[in-house]
């Protein structure tokens, strides 16, 4: 089921209902019962394994709090493999295996691959996660055991945050779903205006945007020049506006139910170096690489070189979580060398800061960077990167020509380019206004009549402009 | 909470009222770009009518008539004979008897793979939920049927400014251009690729015959005769670059098109006029939009050309 379907407007209307009609003692019944029913709309088989997931780490966490500190470390690695090791099986096995392959054939190995062909389950990549740091959390004593299964269960899978986070840190969404709690109205105001944020940046912006994205990025070998960077410059909206937009509605839908998730995103393309672009950026799984990986190693408190190293390392890792290829290695890898270069020249980048050109500048560079790196992210294999990369300057010697030839290829007339135009202003004008203070705060300072129409135009603009003819699916589900 | 519930259904209201205004708005004042608007109007005792892709759509202009005879053109591009059918079995009580129906047949019409399999088959689709009844319509859906025909404002995306802003439309301007501005060369040689050779060869690289739509041309033919009209299969004229693009491309392909209605004209009996070689259009840019498109010029001489032909 997903956000932007006719099921979901029906779902949602329902649990919110029943959720605040229900004593607060069975909610969490509710919350486990929807998330479930959530989750098998996609693949009812997978719900064992969530669950599977669910039962292990409950388990875990309990007998760490009753072990000494050998059985912990037991405890701990088991529960590493079993969350990590499914999480392997299903999105990393063949890449592994078929990368062994081709480097046992440069010793005239030859293997015959088995390969799993394995549906990657929906939000694997984001519950296992969960989970992990809720026994990890145990482990470091940061927090104690849940006891009652439902509970933790609700937490788990819990459907707003279920398939493309907010990862969740259990001392924050757990003790929300335990608490009993009574109907906010500003609270379920705001969740409202989330939703519909979310709706007209994924089916009105990254909807329309992935149209042409998909269509040059499927067939690049007939597009050059001026197309390709269009290309790769709507890519960059694209999946900002459908993941943040995913977030939005997660949540916004998480709001009506009097629950608080974590900020996943803070106006990232307005950022002016790329440690503030990483602190703006899919925020709670950038926490998480920090608190469970990059500390871990020794995070900055140690030598120039092992930070480095950690940097990188986590990075790299960070690059994985997002898929099983090359690509995703590389756009990693390139982030984590940018933060090193980053911290290694902190002086004079603060120094040209310090005008307000330099901060222009600086601005630029990090946007242009996170274009550039977004290629490798969006194309299927390395080789396509390079080809947009070597070709994107294509014809750039004869400037006029080269601007129309993208504008012509690219297959828009001037109506379709003014309302790329007027989506590109209205999500950038409402980012910066978040950048420097929160846009619906800001909103609500304003007459009641200019926020209704305000509300009312976004309504009518999310209805006429979404994409139809089939919800498509958000970008970050792949993960 | 109650007061929760009442500013949603508040809201949903005002919404709706909004989205149900602009789409009375749009439905009269929208963009034509599907050249469906003219289904709205069919005359009554329709005397001379085309069916046809846009080989009919844009090669049949009966302005020089008005006032002689009540005509129609019911062409739709990328329209082929099964379509051509349902349109006629829909609209056909508009004819008078005795009317003459012209049946274009281009290259791509009796060939090739179906046209729910072609790329973009749902987004051509779309124009025949505003025109035919629903069970006229190939793969209806009602979430379609919703989007297109009732609320065609949730599918006009950036239609809505267009329509808002009135400017002369990118087709008419085209319609009433040379060929001798574009590409000729270009043009030819893609759209005989285009017709010959994509979606018209399996794997073997044999002609694909498609029966369906080639018995839905039977069916048109037969229905002609039961309501008393007269059919026409119309070859329409193109220039000279096309045709020899054509042989080009294909050698024999010419072979099996004029053998297929060969075999379609002894069958039937229906009458035949090829106009892809006529020398009145063969060299003359003028007359058209490109290698195979008469452009409105040339629409209303072959017209004129054709009704002297047939009233012989």
């Amino acid at each position: 089921m997903l956000f932007n379907s006719f099921a979901y407007i029906f779902f949602l209307p329902v649990v919110f209902v029943l959720y605040w009609l229900l004593p607060h003692k069975y909610r969490w019944f509710l919350l486990l019962a929807a998330s479930c029913y959530f989750y098998m709309s996609w693949n009812p088989k997978y719900i064992f394994l969530i669950l599977g997931v669910t039962a292990i780490s409950y388990c875990s966490a309990l007998a760490l709090e009753k072990s000494g500190s050998k059985g912990k470390k037991i405890i701990l690695l088991f529960t590493a493999v079993a969350c990590l090791g499914t999480l392997f099986l299903f999105k990393y096995f063949n890449f592994f295996l078929e990368n062994l392959c081709r480097s046992l054939e440069l010793f005239s190995i030859r293997l015959n691959p088995v390969t799993l062909r394995l549906i990657l389950p929906v939000g694997i990549s984001f519950y296992t996660f969960q989970a992990l740091s809720y026994v990890i959390d145990v482990y470091r004593g940061d927090i104690r055991a849940e006891r009652h299964f439902g509970y933790y269960a609700a937490f788990i899978t819990f459907f707003p945050q279920l398939v493309a986070g907010p990862i969740e840190r259990t001392s924050h969404l757990l003790p929300q779903i335990k608490s009993p709690k009574s109907f906010e109205e500003p609270k379920a105001m705001d969740g409202l205006k989330m939703i519909l944020w979310g709706y007209f940046k994924k089916m009105v912006v990254a909807d329309t945007l992935a149209l042409y994205v998909d269509k040059i990025y499927g067939g690049l070998e007939s597009y050059n020049g001026l197309t390709l960077a269009i290309a790769a410059f709507f890519f960059v909206l694209q999946i900002y506006c459908d993941f943040s937009g995913y977030s939005s509605i997660a949540i916004g839908t998480s709001k009506l139910m009097g629950i608080d998730l974590a900020t996943n995103f803070a106006s990232p393309y307005f950022s002016t170096s790329i440690k503030e672009f990483w602190r703006r950026w899919h925020i709670s799984l950038s926490s998480w690489f920090r608190d469970y990986v990059y500390i871990p190693l020794g995070g900055s408190r140690c030598r120039t070189w092992k930070r480095n190293r950690n940097l990188f390392l986590t990075f790299l890792l960070s690059g994985f979580w997002h898929g099983a290829d090359w690509t995703f290695l590389v756009w990693g890898g390139l982030h984590g060398i940018a933060q090193i270069l980053e911290n290694t020249f902190h002086k004079p980048i603060e120094k040209i800061k310090q005008h307000k050109a330099g901060i222009f500048i600086s601005w630029l560079v990090v946007f242009a960077f996170w274009n550039f790196t977004m290629i490798f992210f969006r194309a299927s294999n390395i080789d396509d990167a390079l080809y947009v990369l070597a070709h994107m300057l294509d014809g750039i010697s004869s400037p006029m020509e080269y601007i129309h030839n993208g504008y012509y290829f690219l297959g828009i007339d001037k109506f379709q380019f003014l309302y790329l135009i007027f989506l590109i202003f209205i999500l950038s004008a409402s980012d910066y206004s978040f950048y420097k203070k929160c846009s619906f705060d800001l909103l609500h300072t304003k007459s009641k009549a200019v926020e209704w129409g305000l509300y009312i135009a976004l309504g009518v603009i999310v209805v006429l402009f979404s994409q139809k003819g089939g919800a498509a699916e958000f970008v970050y589900f792949q993960f | 909470m109650k007061k929760f519930l009442i500013k949603i259904l508040i809201y949903i209201f005002c919404v709706g009222l909004l989205i149900t205004s602009i789409n009375e708005w749009y439905k009269n004042n929208g963009t034509d770009s599907d050249n469906t608007r003219k289904f709205q109007s069919v005359p009554e005792n329709i005397q001379i009518c085309n069916l046809g892709s846009s080989h009919g759509l844009y090669g049949f202009c009966y302005e020089d008539f008005e006032g002689q005879y009540t005509c129609f053109n019911f062409g739709m591009s990328q329209q082929r004979p099964s379509y051509d059918l349902k349109i006629f079995q829909n609209y056909r009580q508009a004819l008078q008897e005795g009317a003459v129906v012209f049946i274009p047949i281009s290259h791509f019409s009796l060939f090739g793979i179906s046209d729910e399999s072609y790329p973009g088959f749902e987004s051509k689709n779309k124009r025949y939920y505003k025109i035919l009844p629903k069970e006229a319509v190939k793969n209806y859906h009602f979430d379609t049927a919703l989007y297109t025909k009732y609320f065609p404002v949730l599918s006009a995306y950036e239609d809505i400014f267009r329509s808002a802003i009135p400017l002369q439309e990118e087709e008419s301007k085209e319609w009433s251009s040379m060929s001798s501005y574009i590409d000729l060369e270009k043009n030819v040689l893609m759209a005989s690729e285009r017709y010959i050779i994509a979606g018209q060869l399996d794997e073997n690289g044999g002609r694909i015959y498609n029966q369906e739509e080639i018995n839905a041309l039977y069916q048109i033919i037969e229905l002609c005769k039961e309501s008393n009209v007269r059919p026409i299969l119309v070859t329409a004229p193109c220039l000279s670059e096309y045709t020899d693009a054509v042989r080009q491309i294909a050698p024999d392909f010419e072979k099996e098109f004029y053998g297929l209605l060969e075999e379609i004209v002894n069958r039937t009996g229906v009458e035949y006029y090829d106009y892809s070689y006529d020398e009145r259009f063969a060299h003359h840019y003028e007359l058209f939009m490109d290698g195979d498109h008469l452009n409105k010029d040339g629409a209303k001489k072959f017209v004129r050309i054709l009704i002297q032909d047939i009233y012989e």
